[in-house]
């Protein structure tokens, strides 16, 4: 064990496609790990860390493979870049805090050392990101065809119809392991998978797996997903948030 | 160096948790194989326990009221139960698998229809959406997420290969007594029960399998089948009622 530490901490730790390389960056993201990540999301990266119990969500366990924040469609892995946003910018509400003062070596290693921690990584490709549409800016006409796509798809089921997280199924969803999970109230501008519009438009097209919130990747085109993020960013704008 | 390597190697092999096991050995077509027929029939042991009235607390108004629970029919005749999954594992070559590679999955009447199916590995699944309610189909194999999509009311079809073999669990969040399952084959021995609890696989090769059967709410069980070059076997099977 000495030996591994002092590998971390001496050699060079950029993957130079060498198989060396890669193992390096996973020793480096271990002990990255080690430091931030073990005392919630514990030593085997199951999610039972020593201060796990006490949190609420609980936190993320990295053995199935199954993440909430990806830009790739449902059931898909996520992409090193979802990985590492979530780190870098952590979730919003939760005691997943943001690391964006790690040295962004430490975070890639850490996106490293987390997929090593699934068997999924090694046998799965990761999806494609779904790709943005062309810039479309914040009007008065791409907010109103935001709130009839709001409408059409159904989303206040759930989100209800101020998009609080207080629809008529908000206090009956559970998540897949069973835990009761509240639908977003998007009204806030911190949403835990970054700032809308951007990052309503992922988890729309991509759901987040593990809860109930499906994708949408089939049902509607970029285009309208976009003016779907650009309507829940005008609620938090318009409240001054 | 060299050694450096090795406890490099070593240690990466050691974080990952890398368990190199042998793949199974892929099904392969050999239409010489197998002439035997494989029958048999599932039944209940104990009496079957009245159907369970479930109340909907979510678009009842088109859902109804309350749905009955149809995950258990039994033939009051025989005791046989429908709708059991059987499949002979083991089986390494033999007849080609079934042309059918499409599996239509409809949400009507807020129900998931089929609500149980096996196909073969490579299958196509079509979802959609007959209701004017908001469905998802929430798809789990094991502990990850295959697919959870969104079907608005008259949204379009959805299509996802059903690539590797595996047991597909279905629901819907937003009505929790809509279930389905899937079952995905890489071989073509499989079979669901028919009302009487009847199955049939055909062209079996000769040797020792296991019989493996699957229901909703019965269980898994498996038991042993000897298959002889000619003629037929009959493989039944007892499954406990739930108490």
């Amino acid at each position: 064990m000495v030996a591994c530490v002092a590998i971390a901490l001496t050699a060079p730790l950029i993957a130079d496609g060498t198989e060396d390389g890669a193992a390096n960056v996973v020793v480096r993201g271990r002990t990255v790990y080690r430091e931030q990540c073990v005392s919630c999301h514990g030593v085997q990266g199951d999610g039972r860390g020593e201060a796990a119990a006490s949190l609420s969500p609980l936190p993320q366990n990295f053995t199935t493979g199954v993440y909430k924040f990806r830009s790739t469609m449902s059931g898909q892995l996520p992409t090193d870049d979802d990985l590492f946003r979530t780190i870098t910018i952590g979730i919003a509400g939760t005691a997943m805090d943001r690391y964006a003062a790690l040295p962004e070596q430490d975070r890639r290693a850490l996106v490293a050392y987390l997929k090593s921690l699934s068997p999924r990584f090694a046998r799965e490709e990761a999806g494609q990101p779904i790709a943005f549409p062309a810039s479309r800016p914040l009007t008065p006409e791409s907010v109103a065809r935001g709130r009839a796509v709001y409408e059409r798809m159904q989303c206040a089921v759930c989100h209800g119809d101020g998009a609080r997280g207080d629809g008529p199924l908000a206090a009956d969803l559970s998540d897949t392991d069973g835990l009761p999970i509240r639908p977003a109230d998007l009204t806030r501008p911190q949403l835990k998978g970054g700032r809308a519009p951007e990052s309503v438009f992922r988890s729309v097209m991509a759901g987040l797996d593990g809860t109930p919130m499906p994708s949408y990747g089939d049902s509607l085109i970029p285009d309208e997903a976009w003016d779907l993020a650009l309507y829940i960013f005008s609620l938090s704008a318009r409240e001054g948030k | 160096m060299t050694r450096l390597r090795v406890v490099h190697k070593a240690v990466l092999m050691m974080i990952l948790g890398v368990v190199m096991t042998e793949p199974a050995r892929a099904y392969e077509v050999d239409l010489s194989a197998g002439k035997t027929t494989v029958r048999g029939q599932i039944t209940l042991r104990g009496p079957a326990p009245p159907a369970e009235r479930v109340t909907v607390l979510r678009d009842s108004a088109f859902c109804g009221e309350a749905v009955t629970n149809e995950s258990l029919l039994v033939d009051r005749s025989s005791n046989g139960v429908a709708v059991v999954v059987v499949s002979l594992e083991g089986v390494t070559a033999g007849k080609p698998l079934p042309d059918e590679r499409r599996l239509a999955l409809e949400n009507r009447a807020c129900r998931f229809s089929p609500r149980v199916k096996a196909v073969p590995a490579g299958s196509q699944l079509e979802i959609n959406n007959a209701d004017p309610v908001l469905h998802n189909t929430h798809i789990r194999k094991s502990d990850a997420t295959f697919l959870n999509v969104a079907l608005p009311p008259g949204g379009k079809t959805i299509r996802k290969p059903l690539a590797d073999p595996g047991r597909l669990d279905v629901r819907c969040d937003a009505h929790r007594f809509m279930q389905a399952t899937i079952h995905v084959f890489a071989h073509p021995y499989f079979a669901v029960t028919d009302q009487a609890g009847k199955f049939e696989l055909t062209q079996v090769p000769p040797g020792t399998y296991r019989l493996r059967v699957w229901h909703e709410i019965l269980g898994m069980q498996e038991r042993t089948v000897t298959v002889p070059a000619q003629g037929q076997a009959i493989a039944n099977m007892e499954l406990q009622a739930p108490n």
